[in-house]
């Protein structure tokens, strides 16, 4: 039945708001039980701290054991810290961090993620417009020595794992030629401030993490945009072009721009997904971003922290999707109406 | 296609100048603090700081040893006790010590240090449920406030316990009431999540105090105006400083190239670094076993497995590890073999209590130690009736086989995986089905607590005034623990239930007699050594090594005047008073010994003598 009072975009859009809801609770689920399977003792690391400061007084052990328990409702029965768990979250509590007591988790997530966010984005934009310009001229010049040169790398590197490929940059950059530093990001033990030396530096940290993103992103988009090239260079309004004698530099113009809207999407959903994207990076280069914090909140099974950062992150994946879509629908007509009919 | 990409490039640098204002830059702190001036550590810290408030579960290194002082620290090596905001005790009768305060002590704010912090840090602590001093109630029937600069401790009776006594009249830290009076106020959870982490506004009363920190570096800066330095002087270093490494070779290469001056990691091969690379480095020891011993490992084996159980199984397994060559191999000669009275017998006041007359008798040896024998083990395996299958792998007398069984360690800690191997090789040996795992931290860490493991290699509390009756307690109290599957960190991980051995324990902290102390403890030993319920394989190393590129006159084997000394260690803080800046001669506080020679430490004999000598009521 068709309701010809709601508009037909509010209503497209409102269903995929509801949908996001659904999928946001279920990944909040899962992201609660999935930590609470591994084996381990979430305190471990925390009592082993004590012990090693010389203070193995178990009066003293025992009661810290025991206010810790009650702290984090870890002795509670799963449904009760579940339910905990969701309540708190809905008002933006996402919870102590067991590791880092007492400081709250979003204290811990916040400063790092512009770090990540900085690696990311500029790297996830650079490998998508040298990646697609590359694809672009392949595809154009179809068959050619370059066509060939550049489809045969793209191919090869959008192989590569980039945490091999940042491993590979590490032994070549910083173990061989001793060029950049492969750790951290920036050098251990200087205290952060405004100085020319202290961007340098930073810098010069930047660039291997970024580069191993870079090339290994860059192959994809390459091979991506050449096909969608292709398939454009046989359409009619190419050959039409091509009889009337427009320049073919003019048509290349069109043919690029034709093809890079299915690319945007691509590159909307994987700036979308910056926050979580390059976890392995962060934690070969050890650079301090929120992957780097993911990694150390599960090897000491920091459930609060890895719960946050999961919040953080699927929140951030699901609104650049929902973004999308909104986009789309008003791009393309023929979306919001389709989704409306059904 | 140009105006595009112009515009990605613009909108590319903007990014980027808006996410260097995100960044968590301070502009206001120093750039970078005199490598001269500080004493720069390693080993104390592995992740980013957290808080320095003594109520918090995990505070930041640093607190304990260099922020806030006890009444008395403790040395282990002396076996005495060093006045700090104490300045001395008095004993009223056989259930009572007063504590004098010093009358300069001050908080760094500049408020009195009095006798009504001392009684509210423990009043807080039983209200918060952690903190300096937790669980006192357990062991003292009061404590309260004389005047202000006097504080009463009253042991529980009957059965006074009175090496917890001790330790928590003397030993316990103290926070400021006026400051945490404010927090309390607003509930305990504003008193457990004060992270006290703003330097301006920290108030502690030792003569130091945060001065910068971030995720990567922490240092702590000398407060020059300190209460103690018509006292004791002032510390020599100016800073402290600790970069968060990422693990323990960047650590130790930091250590090794003289960017670092104290060090407390595993260093692997630590003589080579001045036998083979001449480099001014040194632990305590000059030659083997390099590093005093900072408690006993051993040999835990779970009662989980009703068939481990039996004495006699226990005994062989005794003898089949491979003590010399592992402690060789595995770890760098490290630390001798223990006794097996578990006394560290490396402290020579700690030797009075070893009854080496019945270890010399039960283990055959002239040291009284255990003997690796796999021939011995073998032979009181066949005649407890252990045979071996047609595997080669034995039954117990009642047909159950013996294995397969874990042996286990975490992930990474590669001194002990190697342990593990030759344990468990040795063990299959003898006809024991043992197989090693090494899981994460965190697993071994549950397995170990809940008491379901077989065999693991783990600790035990650590040498102090209470030795060797704290270590008796740790491995042997079943009051410390709970049933198997539930998780405690307390002691007794492996769930020894012996009425007879809990009773002694008891009998050894209420009695104030030298002799009969000795008499209990020999009688412990007994026990101990029939039961094994864990077999004593070494003493963990005191993980203290220090360069003398920049810093010199550290505490060591020839001249010690000063242990415990490695940086995380609670009692620490006087190894800054006797180094001194490379050039400059360094010199010994004279007040660093003991009453007798000069000095103001008092050694804990004279007070178990002044109770022992006080009147009962």
């Amino acid at each position: 039945m068709r309701d010809h009072t709601l508009n037909p975009f509010i209503k497209y859009l409102g269903r995929r708001f509801l949908f996001l809801l659904i999928t946001y609770f279920i990944a909040l689920t899962i992201v609660f039980i999935l930590p609470r399977v591994i084996p381990g003792n979430p305190l471990a690391s925390l009592l082993s701290r004590i012990f090693q400061q010389g203070q193995a007084n178990p009066e003293l052990l025992r009661s810290v054991e025991r206010t810790l328990m009650q702290e984090f409702g870890l002795g509670k029965p799963w449904i009760v810290q579940y339910v905990e768990f969701i309540s708190r979250a809905l008002r933006g509590d996402l919870g102590t961090s067991i590791s880092s007591y007492p400081k709250k988790t979003l204290e811990l997530i916040i400063p790092v993620i512009p770090w990540t966010l900085a690696l990311l984005i500029p790297s996830i934009l650079i490998a998508w417009i040298i990646g697609n310009t590359l694809g672009a001229f392949a595809g154009y010049r179809r068959g050619s020595l370059v066509d060939k040169v550049a489809l045969n790398t793209s191919l090869i590197i959008g192989q590569i794992p980039y945490y091999w490929l940042g491993m590979l940059l590490i032994f070549l950059f910083t173990v061989k030629l001793k060029i950049f530093p492969g750790q951290g990001g920036y050098t251990q033990g200087t205290i952060p401030h405004f100085s020319i030396n202290f961007i340098l530096d930073v810098l010069s940290h930047y660039i291997l993490p970024s580069l191993s993103i870079i090339i290994s992103a860059l192959g994809g988009w390459a091979i991506g945009t050449r096909m969608l090239v292709v398939n454009e260079l046989d359409s009619d309004y190419v050959s039409f072009s091509e009889h009337l004698g427009v320049k073919s530099n003019t048509i290349f113009g069109y043919v690029f721009r034709n093809s890079l809207l299915p690319q945007v999407t691509g590159l909307a959903l994987s700036l979308g997904g910056a926050l979580g994207g390059a976890l392995i990076t962060e934690i070969i280069f050890n650079y301090p971003g929120t992957g780097y914090l993911l990694f150390r909140a599960l090897s000491t099974l920091d459930y609060p922290l890895i719960q946050g950062i999961f919040v953080i992150l699927i929140a951030s994946i699901y609104l650049a999707n929902f973004f999308v879509d909104f986009v789309y629908a008003i791009i393309d007509p023929r979306i919001r109406l389709g989704q409306g009919e059904s | 296609m140009k105006g595009l990409k112009g515009k990605f490039l613009v909108s590319l640098l903007c990014f980027f100048v808006l996410l260097s204002l995100l960044l968590p830059v301070k502009s206001t702190a120093q750039v970078a603090i005199p490598r001269d001036e500080t004493v720069y550590c390693i080993g104390g810290i592995w992740g980013p700081p957290t808080t320095w408030n003594p109520y918090a579960a995990n505070v930041t290194w640093g607190t304990e040893p260099f922020l806030f002082a006890p009444l008395f620290y403790y040395s282990n090596a002396k076996d005495a006790w060093l006045p700090a905001i104490g300045e001395g005790y008095k004993v009223v009768n056989k259930t009572t010590i007063q504590v004098k305060i010093r009358p300069q002590a001050k908080w760094s704010d500049g408020k009195p240090i009095t006798a009504h912090d001392v009684v509210y840090t423990f009043e807080l602590t039983k209200k918060v449920g952690t903190g300096p001093g937790a669980g006192w109630d357990a062991y003292i029937a009061s404590i309260r406030a004389v005047d202000d600069r006097t504080v009463e401790f009253k042991v529980k009776t009957p059965n006074p316990n009175y090496f917890s006594f001790m330790g928590y009249a003397l030993g316990t830290r103290v926070v400021p009431k006026h400051v945490y009076e404010e927090l309390e106020k607003k509930g305990l959870t504003a008193v457990r999540e004060f992270a006290h982490d703003d330097p301006a506004k920290q108030v502690v009363s030792g003569p130091y105090k945060l001065f910068y920190a971030d995720p990567n570096i922490v240092i702590y800066g000398r407060i020059d105006d300190w209460w103690g330095k018509d006292i004791f002087g002032l510390p020599k270093p100016k800073y402290i400083a600790h970069i968060v490494y990422k693990d323990n070779p960047s650590a130790n290469l930091a250590f090794e190239k003289g960017d670092a001056d104290w060090a407390s990691t595993f260093i692997p091969a630590v003589y080579e670094l001045w036998e083979k690379k001449g480099l001014p480095v040194r632990t305590w020891f000059k030659s083997k076993p390099y590093y005093m011993p900072d408690g006993v490992n051993f040999l835990y084996i779970s009662y989980f497995k009703k068939e481990l159980a039996d004495p006699t199984l226990r005994k062989a397994i005794a003898h089949a590890i491979p003590y010399e060559e592992m402690l060789e191999k595995a770890y760098f000669g490290y630390s001798p073999q223990a006794h097996p009275a578990c006394v560290i017998d490396v402290f020579e006041i700690y030797k009075q209590w070893i009854d080496y007359g019945y270890s010399r008798y039960l283990w055959g040896t002239k040291d009284g130690k255990i003997p690796t024998d796999l021939k011995k083990a073998n032979d009181i395996l066949d005649k407890a009736g252990y045979r071996r299958g047609p595997d080669g792998i034995r039954r117990t007398p009642d047909g159950k086989r013996l294995g397969p069984y874990t042996i286990e360690v975490p992930y990474g800690w590669t001194d002990w995986m190697m342990m593990c191997e030759m344990i468990a090789e040795n063990l299959r040996k003898i006809g024991i089905d043992v197989k090693t795992e090494f899981p994460d931290f965190t697993v071994w860490a549950e397995r170990m607590t809940t008491g379901r493991f077989d065999f693991i290699i783990s600790w035990d509390a650590g040498p102090g005034y209470d030795h060797p009756w704290n270590t008796y307690r740790f491995v042997t109290d079943i009051r410390l623990t709970l049933p198997f599957g539930q998780s405690s960190w307390a002691g007794n991980w492996t769930r020894y239930n012996n009425p007879e051995t809990t009773k002694l324990l008891d009998e050894i902290a209420a009695t104030l007699d030298v002799t009969r102390r000795k008499a209990l403890i020999s009688k412990f030993q007994r026990i101990l050594q029939k039961d094994l319920p864990g077999i004593p394989m070494f003493y963990g190393a005191h993980w203290y090594a220090y360069g003398e590129f920049r810093w010199v006159g550290w505490p060591r084997e020839e001249n010690a005047w000063w242990f415990p000394a490695a940086n995380w260690s609670a009692n620490s803080l006087p190894v800054l008073f006797g180094i001194a800046k490379r050039g400059e001669v360094p010199r010994v506080p004279a007040w660093l010994t003991t009453v007798d020679k000069g000095g103001i430490l008092i050694p804990t004999s004279l007070i178990w003598n002044d109770l022992m000598k006080a009147p009962t009521k």
